[in-house]
């Protein structure tokens, strides 16, 4: 079975001042079939954020090959990308993000309806006359009912007037809207009061349930969020994939000592 | 949908209002453009309408602010030249925005090289002062409204660009944006629809002030013979004109330096109103 989007042999450093580059990818491979959930897991500074940004052409990389649906889309030649326009156009727009500060990533001069009725307003469909006005409702209020929030007088609520918990609820919102075929959740918990993760939590399985062929990148520190929600894990250390595999696999029997401090420290 | 624009331009006339600054601010602003539209058609008297017995007159019936040297009705001049620093003030802003804006957009563009090369290019240039530059354009162009115009609109524009440049660079790198890049949206569209809104407050400031110091600089630019051409009037030229004898006929000079001074106020008080109201969600 062909994997829904891949990333072959990445290799990706930065330049440093003073210090040239520094690498952060040692030719990692990754990918996400349609409908499965892969955790990225690892410490700071491992490079799964650079991975899982690249997988979505948010970031170029030096060398190595991203697919989507089959076709590359984007290819590293000698430290030049170039992007077959097509694929890398698909992957654009059949692509969702939610970040790790829900406030960061909602223009603060944005209504919650404008924020979220975005993604569909540049797929073309609003912008050219081919969605009413009503039906551009209609689809925010379902993917805010689709994130737990009740659309009501939330649409026209400006970032500063939601909570943490909500305010995240409406990027997750903003990043379905548009019915992705690929998710990337970066940290979305992290930057989120404790009470309220459970709520994103949930957000995100329902989202999971009633779009079973979506599939989800979710970045992140907490392994008791990656156990409740990943299928698959695939753990990063110093730019190198240390171990993956299925959850229960990875978690329940952890083969690299990376793995196993990281899951004894979650156990603390 | 025009009515939604109306709405919003009445919407934010109130939230001004509301403050002590803007409603000085929108008096004051009211009663110029007010002038500036009746001296097109009305002066107490003829502007080329001198007399030579009159000269240097106190107030009287027919002269309310008196004459200048010339026996010409200092009124008279004063709502001549309102129309003058009006035009001067409006081309002001639209120039140094339209400057300042491109500067921005290239400053926080993604190309890095473009980025800093605009950096530069901008503190380099931002060294200049407005009277060098307008000197500099009156070689080629002789001395006039345009030169006052260019000469403001450059240097503003660049101040503009570096004062407005960290809150646009902090929209630019915001995840919103990347969001909507990643969506597919143009660098264009990431500009105009995120950006330029959320740096809309600085823009306001810097370009509300920038139209009161055009103000202060055509005055400055004319009383050094290189702002508006002979005979035009304006506050400046009337300041000019009489500033030689200001120990002998202080009054002359007293009612263009008021003038000057309560529009300036107006201005800076207006960008102040503005900001008020922007933090405030009001706009």
């Amino acid at each position: 079975m062909n994997a829904l989007l891949s990333a072959s042999h990445i290799v990706k450093s930065f330049p440093v001042a003073g210090r040239g580059r520094q690498q952060v990818l040692f030719d990692v491979s990754a990918s996400v079939d349609a409908g499965e959930c892969l955790a990225v897991i690892g410490g700071s500074g491992s490079g799964k954020s650079t991975l899982t940004r690249i997988m979505l052409g948010l970031e170029t990389a030096d060398s190595g090959t991203v697919t989507y649906e089959g076709s590359p889309v984007v290819a590293g030649r000698g430290g030049r990308i170039a992007g077959s326009s097509e694929g890398f156009r698909a992957l654009r727009h059949e692509s969702g993000l939610v970040f790790q500060n829900p406030f960061a990533s909602l223009d603060p001069r944005w209504a919650v309806f404008r924020s979220v009725a975005e993604p569909l307003v540049l797929a073309g469909g609003a912008g050219r006359g081919n969605v009413s006005r009503a039906e551009l409702v209609e689809k925010v209020s379902k993917a805010l009912r689709t994130a737990g929030l009740e659309p009501g007088d939330m649409l026209s609520r400006r970032p500063r007037e939601l909570s943490g918990g909500q305010a995240q609820r409406v990027a997750i919102a903003r990043a379905i809207v548009a019915s992705p075929k690929v998710i990337l959740a970066d940290e979305p918990m992290s930057a989120i009061d404790v009470t309220v993760r459970v709520q994103i939590l949930d957000a995100l399985a329902a989202i999971r349930a009633e779009r079973p062929d979506m599939a989800l990148i979710i970045v992140s520190h907490d392994l008791g969020v990656v156990q409740h929600l990943a299928d698959r894990i695939l753990v990063l250390h110093n730019g190198h994939v240390v171990e993956s595999g299925p959850v229960g696999a990875v978690l329940g029997h952890p083969q690299a000592d990376y793995t196993r401090d990281l899951v004894a420290a979650a156990s603390l | 949908m025009e009515s939604e624009g109306i709405g919003r331009v009445f919407a934010a006339l109130r939230a001004l209002w509301r403050r002590g600054s803007g409603r000085y601010a929108l008096i004051v602003l009211g009663l110029w453009i007010a002038v500036a539209i009746v001296s097109l058609f009305w002066t107490p008297q003829p502007l080329l309408a001198t007399d030579g017995y009159h000269v240097w007159a106190q107030p009287s019936a027919a002269h309310p602010l008196g004459t200048d040297g010339t026996g010409a009705d200092v009124l008279s001049w004063l709502m001549a030249g309102s129309r003058t620093n009006l035009v001067i003030a409006v081309l002001t802003v639209i120039c140094s925005g339209a400057l300042g804006l491109l500067l921005v957009g290239l400053m926080v563009s993604r190309s890095a090289g473009l980025a800093s090369t605009t950096v530069a290019v901008v503190d380099a240039l931002i060294s200049i002062p407005t009277v060098l530059i307008a000197l500099l354009l009156t070689v080629p162009f002789g001395a006039s409204v345009g030169v006052i115009v260019g000469a403001c609109s450059i240097a503003y524009g660049l101040n503009l660009a570096r004062i407005a440049r960290p809150s646009a660079m902090l929209a630019a790198r915001s995840d919103y944006v990347e969001s909507a890049l990643a969506g597919g949206a143009s660098g264009w569209y990431a500009f105009t629809r995120h950006v330029v809104p959320n740096i809309m407050p600085v823009l306001t400031v810097q370009l509300t002030i920038s139209a009161g110091t055009s103000v202060l600089a055509e005055a400055g630019l004319t009383y050094l013979g290189v702002g508006v051409g002979a005979g035009v009037p304006s506050w400046g030229h009337s300041l000019s004109t009489s500033v030689k004898l200001i120990n002998v006929f202080p009054l002359t000079v007293v009612w263009p330096g008021l003038v000057v001074t309560l529009a300036v106020v107006a201005l800076n008080l207006l960008g102040d109103a503005f900001n008020s109201a922007m933090d405030e969600g009001s706009l």
